[in-house]
């Protein structure tokens, strides 16, 4: 396990370095001189110039200029947000906050109705196969942001049942249960739409995985011992069949952000999708670049927590012993 | 399933090229009083918020949408026959380097990453494909590599080496040339995630404001969601039977190359 642990760990660190110094190349996209946009049209000596660019290590070397970068980011200073009048680290880790209240709860229904479709499909064969591709195909091509607005049109502004946008009403509710309420209405819709395209890969990657656990032979060996079919069910092929569904779901993880922070935009909910647009709009690129840092950190550690999660379920993986079959 | 799904992208390709011939270039933007008209028999798809025909513009975002699809998934494509089949053909250290980077890029937020280089590097159609493509070749290394290390211990590959043509040759002659089938339905699987990230890319205000694609309607419609619904309807509905018409032609041609699923 430790061993797991060390090359999972190992692995890693080239993943965050690359996305540290894609980071800071991205700087240098920036058409112009960065100079011209502190100054602007206002005309000032050269020797002023000179002192900025001293001052902002502009005229040092690009690999020290990478280094002093790294240092700063490893003390966790991502930069100021001007326009949020906040370090960009507290912002983009309080609006994360916001975001994976939405993803969780979405996720992990997803997972349970992925589950529930991919049984479906295996107990009525033909038509559950097609019900099953209308499902994954659907789940692969709705563009999310899409769905959001549909949903938007029809559940808010035509029937005027849930509400549109933001994560908790304006005026305020009292008491921990109406807060609660108060917020699953606002998650409703969100939460519906991010976790379409989970439902998608879940069913696809549980249906198989379901099937194969059935085909097993401790699956023949429980029936013949005469234990029931739901119980065979429950403690034996459910287990089997859910360390693939786990697998997906770790190594989905950034397209799940992704689409939280593409469904957040519509939502207007206050996570990380929403501070992008906003960053975007307002070119508050440190902003841009610090949920870029985070959302890459974080999808790496979920991965390495699956792995984790994944060699302490199934002790083949735990051992390294990978023969059997 | 082939069929319909085939024909509706040959169908957007002909109103792609047809739309130029038939309308003036300047039609998708021409601004006028009819504002925000709900559709109607002049309109069919309604009107935006400067006056302009949406049935217009999505018939002129048409060749956006496919263009960048299309061609981002071609230069994906072909990025990814390259590098994979180096990567599966040399082994050893190349391939482990890779493999190496390929899983990086299976970790990033792609979209995230995409936004930041176009909101940094500015916006541009070229800009737009270069960014998707160079961000989606590593799902066809991957494919390429898997199916070249399997063709290389086949009969005819071991034959071609028999026969004392080189290395090179059987490469470019005999393997590649047999692994361009899975090739064709990841591409078209990357076409759909094209299409659909460029969609998103306008849907954040990222691509320039003179070029009119369905996700840059899809951002007027997101400001104007309680009045004018028809702005998110039609280009929504539009970009996701696309990429469903990708996705299914993509199944497809998986469906047709595996044995086993007859």
């Amino acid at each position: 396990m430790r061993r797991l642990l060390l090359t999972r760990l190992l692995w890693a660190i080239p993943v965050v370095a690359v996305v540290v110094i894609v980071n800071f190349l991205l700087t240098r996209l920036v058409p112009g001189d960065p100079l011209v946009a502190i100054v602007g049209e206002y005309p000032v000596t050269p020797e002023y110039l000179a002192e900025i660019r001293h001052n902002l290590q502009l005229d040092q070397p690009l690999a020290i200029q990478l280094v002093s970068y790294l240092w700063a980011v490893m003390r966790g200073d991502l930069g100021f947000s001007f326009v949020n009048q906040q370090t960009v680290l507290s912002l983009v880790l309080q609006r994360a906050q916001a975001s994976l209240l939405l993803l969780g709860p979405a996720l992990l229904l997803a997972t349970i109705v992925g589950l529930l479709f991919a049984r479906i499909s295996i107990a009525r064969r033909g038509s559950g196969r097609v019900l099953l591709s209308a499902i994954v195909l659907f789940g692969f091509s709705v563009p999310v942001f899409w769905l959001g607005q549909m949903l938007i049109v029809l559940f808010a502004v035509k029937l005027h049942w849930l509400p549109a946008q933001g994560m908790a009403s304006m005026r305020g509710v009292h008491g921990a249960l109406a807060t609660g309420w108060d917020f699953f209405l606002h998650w409703i819709m969100p939460g519906f739409t991010v976790g379409v395209f989970h439902v998608a890969v879940i069913a696809r990657v549980a249906q198989a995985s379901l099937r194969d656990a059935m085909s097993q032979d401790f699956v023949i060996t429980a029936r013949a011992k005469g234990i029931s079919e739901r119980a065979i069910f429950w403690r034996h092929i459910l287990p089997n069949a859910l360390l693939p569904v786990i697998t997906v779901i770790g190594y989905n993880f950034g397209a799940a952000l992704t689409g939280t922070i593409m469904v957040e935009s519509v939502f207007a909910w206050p996570g990380l999708g929403t501070l992008l647009l906003n960053s975007i709009t307002n070119r508050d690129y440190p902003v841009v670049q610090g949920i870029f840092l985070l959302s890459g950190s974080i999808i790496v550690l979920v991965n390495i927590a699956t792995d984790l999660i994944y060699g302490f379920i199934d002790p083949r993986i735990r051992s390294g012993y990978s023969g059997g079959r | 399933m082939a069929w319909i799904s085939g024909g509706f992208v040959v169908l957007l390709c002909m109103v792609a090229v047809l739309a130029p011939l038939l309308l003036s270039p300047d039609a998708p933007f021409q601004i006028s009083n009819s504002v925000l008209l709900a559709p109607s028999a002049g309109h069919w798809f309604g009107t935006d918020d400067l006056g302009r025909d949406v049935l217009l513009q999505v018939i002129w975002g048409t060749r956006i949408s496919l263009i960048v699809g299309i061609v981002s998934a071609l230069a994906a494509g072909i990025i990814g026959l390259v590098v994979g089949a180096i990567s599966g053909y040399c082994g050893g250290l190349a391939d482990a380097m890779i493999m190496r980077t390929t899983e990086i890029f299976q970790v990033m937020p792609i979209f995230v990453l995409a936004a930041l280089i176009v909101a940094m590097a500015g916006a541009g159609e070229t800009r737009i494909i270069a960014v998707i493509a160079g961000l989606s070749w590593p799902q066809t290394a991957r494919v390429v590599r898997s199916e070249v290390l399997r063709i290389k211990g086949l009969g005819y590959a071991e034959a071609a080496r028999c026969l004392g043509i080189s290395e090179f040759r059987i490469l470019v002659f005999e393997i590649i040339p047999n692994a361009v089938g899975p090739v064709i339905a990841v591409s078209t699987l990357t076409a759909a995630f094209a299409i659909l990230l460029e969609a998103a890319l306008s849907f954040f205000g990222l691509t320039s404001s003179d070029t009119i694609s369905w996700g840059s309607t899809l951002s007027t419609g997101q400001r104007l969601l309680y009045t004018a619904w028809w702005l998110s309807v039609f280009p929504g509905t539009l970009i996701f039977l696309t990429a469903l018409a990708f996705n299914m032609f993509g199944d497809c041609v998986r469906e047709a190359l595996d044995p086993r699923s007859e």
